[in-house]
């Protein structure tokens, strides 16, 4: 006889990964160019791999004045590098390191291209521009640009002095995390009942042994 | 898995209320001189939880008149040299200096200012009361007390001669700037520790054509703009309670995970 336990634990798994992965979204909601993953697209077999997809929606750019905070508009990202290779990233808020460096907020050097052979130090400029192409200007100094990954045709810009918030709704996301939540509590009451099934029939059919 | 889930969670809402408070400490020294706000922004790591990064934002905070000679404000990048009890050097962008019973330039904690001293120009030592003496290591360069001190926007120390206008040059009060002044540690009351983030200090050029300026009778306000530290405050509550509310739904599948479990044992 096939028990439905199996497929009662499986499929609460499923849900509470759903249930992590909103969590997660929720977690990032002020999270600098966060893309929120889409619980729908987890399905079992996704699951085992810990595939799980990403909306990469636009998320709103929000002003802060800071020279170096760059925000990206269309299907790009900036490429850092790691120390251990290169790596993508659309978190724009970068930083100088102690040696004058543009870098992440987590202290990978950005790739600058088409660097000026003079020596500018981007810490002692005042005058800072960065266009939408990503040419960084230190006064009338062209000082190099900044390397982009596009993904597509579509026209990309990066704009100084902004940030790209998260494209988390938590409204939506705290929604969706009760349902996941209520649904889980169902796959918890199904197990309950399945074992006092099993305990009945143990209890019926076992008296006269 | 869910035990997992549940430290996830925690540790973000201790990175969240870490956070408030810092939107705390921002609007409660908006009026301190020199403050830096302190900013917080999250990175998502790898299995989705969030780290904390806190930076101080140097960006330039208002300059007031106030009038007094020894008030000075640093309007461009860069930080005044002072040294601290420890024999360290600090650095802060709180000019509101006065004279010390031995009269050299001090910060209001009596920490000495570090000047340049020029030696072409170093007049003969006098020691007279209330005179402008200031000291790098061993030279002190003190200003006679019948000239009233005088600095321009270089940061020059001059001494003028009310009856004859002459200006005598004595030396400078040096501005110092970092490649990352957030890599700077900050200690109490607005000085900050060189480290190795930071990069090391180094002398910049300032006056009236450079892009630092040293203004005296002026004082730096804080930086701190309320409106936004009052809208990141509400920002930051609104997480923080859909935090507690995905922490209070774990709660719940815990506990009805174990009822199931009791009862069927």
């Amino acid at each position: 006889m096939e028990n439905g336990y199996g497929k009662t634990v499986n499929g609460l798994l499923s849900k509470f990964k759903i249930f992590q992965a909103l969590s997660e979204n929720i977690a990032n909601v002020n999270t600098v160019g966060y893309k929120r993953k889409i619980p729908e697209s987890l399905t079992f077999q996704s699951t085992l791999k810990n595939l799980i997809l990403r909306d990469d929606t636009q998320g709103a750019l929000k002003k802060t004045g800071k020279v170096f905070d760059l925000a990206l508009e269309g299907n790009a990202f900036f490429k850092v590098d790691t120390g251990s290779g290169l790596a993508t990233t659309r978190n724009g808020r970068f930083n100088l390191n102690a040696e004058g460096e543009l870098v992440s907020i987590d202290g990978h050097k950005l790739i600058i291209i088409e660097k000026t052979d003079k020596s500018i130090n981007l810490a002692l400029e005042n005058d800072i521009e960065i266009n939408e192409e990503g040419v960084i200007f230190a006064g009338n100094e062209r000082f190099g640009r900044i390397a982009l990954e596009i993904q597509d045709n579509n026209p990309v810009k990066v704009r100084q002095g902004y940030v790209e918030g998260s494209n988390v709704n938590l409204i939506n996301e705290m929604a969706a995390l009760t349902m996941a939540f209520r649904s889980i509590e169902a796959s918890e009451k199904l197990l309950g009942m399945e074992a006092s099934v099993d305990r009945d029939l143990i209890e019926k059919y076992g008296r006269n042994v | 898995m869910y035990t997992k889930l549940g430290n996830q969670v925690l540790r973000t809402t201790q990175a969240g209320s870490e956070a408030l408070a810092n939107i705390v400490d921002n609007i409660s020294n908006i009026k301190t001189l020199g403050y830096k706000k302190q900013e917080t922004s999250f990175v998502e790591t790898l299995n989705g939880e969030i780290s904390k990064h806190q930076n101080s934002d140097f960006s330039q905070g208002l300059l007031s008149r106030t009038g007094q000679e020894f008030d000075f404000a640093i309007d461009g990048k860069g930080f005044f040299e002072v040294e601290l009890p420890s024999g360290q050097r600090g650095y802060t962008r709180v000019g509101a200096f006065s004279l010390s019973a031995d009269g050299e330039l001090v910060t209001a904690e009596g920490h000495k200012v570090l000047p340049r001293i020029e030696q072409t120009s170093i007049p003969k030592l006098i020691n007279s009361q209330g005179g402008l003496n200031l000291q790098v290591s061993k030279p002190k360069l003190i200003i006679p007390a019948h000239l009233t001190p005088e600095v321009d926007e270089g940061g020059n120390i001059y001494g003028l001669n009310e009856q004859t206008g002459e200006k005598t040059k004595f030396g400078k009060i040096s501005v110092v700037a970092f490649n990352n002044p957030s890599g700077l540690k900050p200690m109490d009351r607005g000085y900050y520790l060189e480290t190795k983030d930071s990069g090391a200090p180094q002398e910049i050029e300032t006056g009236i054509n450079a892009k630092t300026q040293v203004k005296q009778g002026f004082v730096e306000q804080s930086n701190v703009d309320m409106a936004s530290e009052f809208m990141n405050l509400a920002q930051m509550k609104n997480v923080l309670t859909a935090q507690l509310k995905v922490l209070k739904a774990i709660d719940k599948i815990y506990e009805n995970i174990h009822f199931t479990i009791s009862r069927s044992t």
